[in-house]
């Protein structure tokens, strides 16, 4: 009898356990982050972005761990003289199991290039004809050298609009969608692998603390972007696992090549071997010391990481007629004392605590450093009142290194708040927009890196490191290097 | 003219130059918001890119042209679309003020529940227990900031005990923290100013012959201060009623709440000029409001002001 009852016990405690491992199992992955889509429709302000990043859309072209642009929708673009021809995968579906072919596409590509002026912030105009089922040529107004990166941008994101509805490619779909707090989304049943994907929600939780108390409560499986005064702790935390990724958003500081003393490029250069990089990833807790303009994760960076070199930097403002009266002091030349002022801006914390650190540095090679903090930075580095400036961008978002060179470093570039200007960098960059080959592209990208390091505009400092926490049953889940794609096709539970 | 009318006068005259002033304000801030869509999301910051979307939203007419027109529209009841969302502006604050409303007042309500009944007990023993609570309570509400209070209450209630879950569950289970955090920041000083107001009866010379005439001192001072001590009271939560609009900043953001403090300051940052108009007409709209009640409030609870009343 006794027996009887202890195996009785057993195979209903064994139910329980297993019914609760189910419940656990079926329960959604919930992810803390700081953003969600703040618009159903792909082609309001930023919500192509959003919904890329959260799983649900898709663009032709996507963008892979190493950051260059690879065909996603599409099998294939290729240039015939002035036009481009798309070539599709064949047998795509939208999550309603409509097919996806070219006439959808260029349906969805004229709703946003007609809507959202950032859609065509690259081509200009964009004449799309359907030559096929799975094939389309595009004519852009400008001349693009790099057509994959341009559709892999995430206002070019494929969807159809179905009534009031959008419905998109990606691995899930919206369940349910409260805006400013979260998304539910369950796995596209026309998306390959849609049996293994758990259900998701996804709560915008922008507090840095809360990411970290809301992990630690276990609300939530995957808290992105954790700040690292909170790693410590979580790290001492049983059960959750701390996963690091060096991400495509590099650190720099731009320089005014306009205004004296940083007009010299002895002395900008002087500026970039007079810091100890590694001190400056020590006071983040993370990160990689920078070789030039892109993360070395990058298939176009340089490949050596930049250095301390303090003698080489005194050399070079001896040279400039920079000299010190007395041991310590700060130098002059004609009774002008070389004095530069450092900007931050607090939208990134992290410049704050890199400020004093770099200040140090300086002044120890001999530099008079002030540091500001300004809170609407765009305009004051637009009307070029500062000296040297932190900053951070994504330089390939859609996976080709032109971007940021064209934006940043051409003598007529938009953001050139720099005032720099290189007949030698501006005709690699002329010769980057006629190639189209990767490699060569690549060879060109690194050719113009090193002319920028040799006149230092900009002083690459350190690629970041962002944290992502997860639960115990998240373990297996591997960050991306930015913030694109954190929902992916790979998200599953098993370790 | 009758008092309504008056006052109805009033505040359309209000709104109209909180509507100038909101205009004048947000366009004299430096940025363009162009150019902060563009950086923010890593998109070329071409002159065209720049223009188009001046054009989308109707920055590229004259400052007059653009006030007068959005003047038109938001009386009419489009107050235009969010250059950050792209959403609707007047269906985005059906859908945050509630949730801005519920903490506020929420918190608000339980703060006033528990706020009496201290300082009647305050004032009832000066100088004991609830004497120095209260002292604290105010000290405590201008010293400890809301952000720290906030990760302290989750961690204590969630994290350690896990009793709430204050990221996931359901909506009421949600609110139970934010709303604690606005009354415990409110208790404070609500009881501070009634229990001012019943010492002040305690002293007075009618409470004196009251007390002369054989009363007990707690019912008398029941009778006779809780009406004086009530104005006090309503005065004090007029201002931070009026405060609850764009006040709850902190525990929205601290715990994902889609209020409409959290859309404003995102809106700031990005220099979303219609949404902080329409803010900044929402807010004078609901002050004009709170001013209202507490006037109805003080004319229902002093007899002084009905007689003075013409």
């Amino acid at each position: 009898m006794q027996r009887w009852v202890v195996a009785l016990v057993a195979v209903l405690a064994s139910f329980v356990m297993s019914a609760g491992s189910d419940a656990q199992d079926a329960r959604p992955v919930v992810i803390g982050q700081g953003f969600l889509a703040e618009s159903l429709d792909p082609a309001n302000g930023a919500a192509g972005w959003a919904w890329q990043s959260h799983g649900v859309a898709e663009t032709l072209f996507t963008v892979d761990r190493q950051g260059r642009a690879i065909p996603n929708l599409a099998a294939s673009v290729a240039r015939e003289g002035d036009v481009w021809r798309l070539s599709l995968k064949p047998g795509l579906r939208f999550a309603d199991g409509q097919r996806l072919d070219a006439n959808a596409v260029k349906v969805a590509l004229e709703r946003s290039i007609a809507t959202n002026p950032r859609a065509k912030a690259q081509t200009g105009a964009l004449t799309i004809t359907v030559l096929g089922e799975t094939a389309l040529s595009l004519a852009p107004e400008r001349t693009v050298a790099a057509m994959d990166a341009v559709l892999a941008e995430f206002p070019l994101v494929i969807y159809r609009v179905d009534g009031e509805r959008f419905v998109f490619t990606g691995p899930y779909q919206v369940s349910e969608y409260k805006r400013g707090e979260l998304v539910r989304l369950t796995a596209n049943p026309h998306f390959r692998g849609a049996g293994d994907r758990p259900p998701v929600t996804i709560r915008r939780l922008t507090d840095p603390q809360a990411l970290a108390l809301g992990l630690e409560s276990g609300e939530l499986d995957i808290a992105f972007n954790l700040a690292a005064e909170t790693l410590p702790r979580l790290k001492r935390r049983d059960g959750l696992v701390i996963k690091g990724t060096p991400v495509a958003y590099q650190y720099m500081l731009l320089v005014n090549a306009a205004k004296a003393p940083l007009d010299d490029a002895r002395v900008r250069r002087a500026v970039g071997l007079g810091i100890n990089r590694a001190d400056l990833v020590t006071a983040l807790g993370a990160g990689e010391i920078a070789s030039g303009l892109y993360p070395r994760f990058m298939p176009w960076a340089l490949d050596t990481a930049l250095g301390l070199d303090v003698a080489a930097a005194e050399r070079l403002l001896d040279e400039a007629g920079w000299r010190r009266l007395s041991p310590g002091a700060a130098r002059q030349r004609d009774g002008k004392t070389l004095e530069l002022t450092l900007t931050n801006y607090p939208q990134r914390p992290d410049f704050l605590t890199l400020t004093p650190v770099i200040r140090a540095q300086l002044e120890a090679v001999g530099f008079r450093v002030r540091a500001e903090s300004i809170d609407n930075i765009t305009p004051y580095l637009q009307q070029k009142r500062f000296d040297l400036a932190f900053w951070t961008m994504h330089t390939a978002p859609g996976g080709d290194g032109a971007f940021a060179l064209e934006q940043y470093l051409r003598a007529d570039a938009p953001l050139n708040v720099m005032g720099y200007a290189s007949a030698k960098l501006d005709s690699v960059l002329d010769r980057l927009r006629e190639t189209t080959g990767f490699d060569a592209r690549a060879a060109l990208i690194r050719d113009a890196q090193r002319e920028v390091l040799l006149d230092a505009p900009m002083i690459f400092l350190i690629t970041p490191v962002w944290h992502v926490g997860l639960s115990a049953r998240m373990a297996g889940y591997e960050p991306f290097p930015s913030d694109y794609y954190i929902v992916r096709s790979d998200l599953t539970l098993k370790p | 003219m009758s008092w309504a009318a008056r006052e109805a006068g009033r505040a359309v005259l209000l709104l109209w130059l909180a509507s100038l002033a909101a205009f004048a304000v947000i366009r004299a801030m430096p940025a363009d918001p162009a150019v902060i869509t563009l950086l923010a999301f890593n998109q070329p910051l071409t002159d065209e890119a720049v223009a188009a979307l001046h054009r989308q939203w109707g920055l590229d007419r004259s400052l007059v042209e653009q006030y007068a027109m959005w003047l038109v529209d938001f009386v009419s009841g489009d107050w235009r679309r969010s250059f950050r969302t792209g959403e609707p502006i007047f269906a985005e604050f059906m859908h945050r003020l509630p949730v801005s409303l519920t903490i506020g007042l929420g918190g608000l309500a339980v703060a006033i529940a528990l706020a009496v009944p201290l300082a009647e007990a305050a004032s009832r023993r000066p100088h004991g227990f609830c004497d120095h609570l209260l002292d604290a309570l105010t000290l405590g509400a201008q010293a400890v900031p809301a952000f720290w209070l906030a990760s302290l209450l989750i961690w204590l209630f969630a994290v350690e005990f896990a009793w709430l879950r204050p990221f996931s569950g359901a909506t009421v289970e949600r609110m139970i923290l934010p709303i604690a955090i606005v009354a415990i920041t409110g208790i404070g000083p609500l009881a501070a100013v009634y229990r001012a107001g019943l010492s002040e009866v305690g002293r007075s010379h009618y409470f004196m012959v009251a007390l002369g005439k054989g009363g007990d001192p707690e019912t008398t001072l029941a009778r006779h201060g809780r009406r004086y001590a009530a104005m006090g009271l309503a005065a004090a939560l007029t201002a931070e009623a009026s405060w609850v609009i764009g006040g709850t900043a902190v525990v929205e953001i601290v715990f994902g709440l889609p209020g409409i403090s959290q859309f404003l300051v995102e809106s700031l940052a990005m220099r979303d000029y219609f949404v902080v108009q329409a803010y900044l007409m929402v807010a004078v709209a609901w002050m004009i409001c709170v001013a209202m009640a507490a006037q109805i409030a003080r004319h229902w609870l002093d007899p002084r002001e009905r007689v003075a009343a013409p």
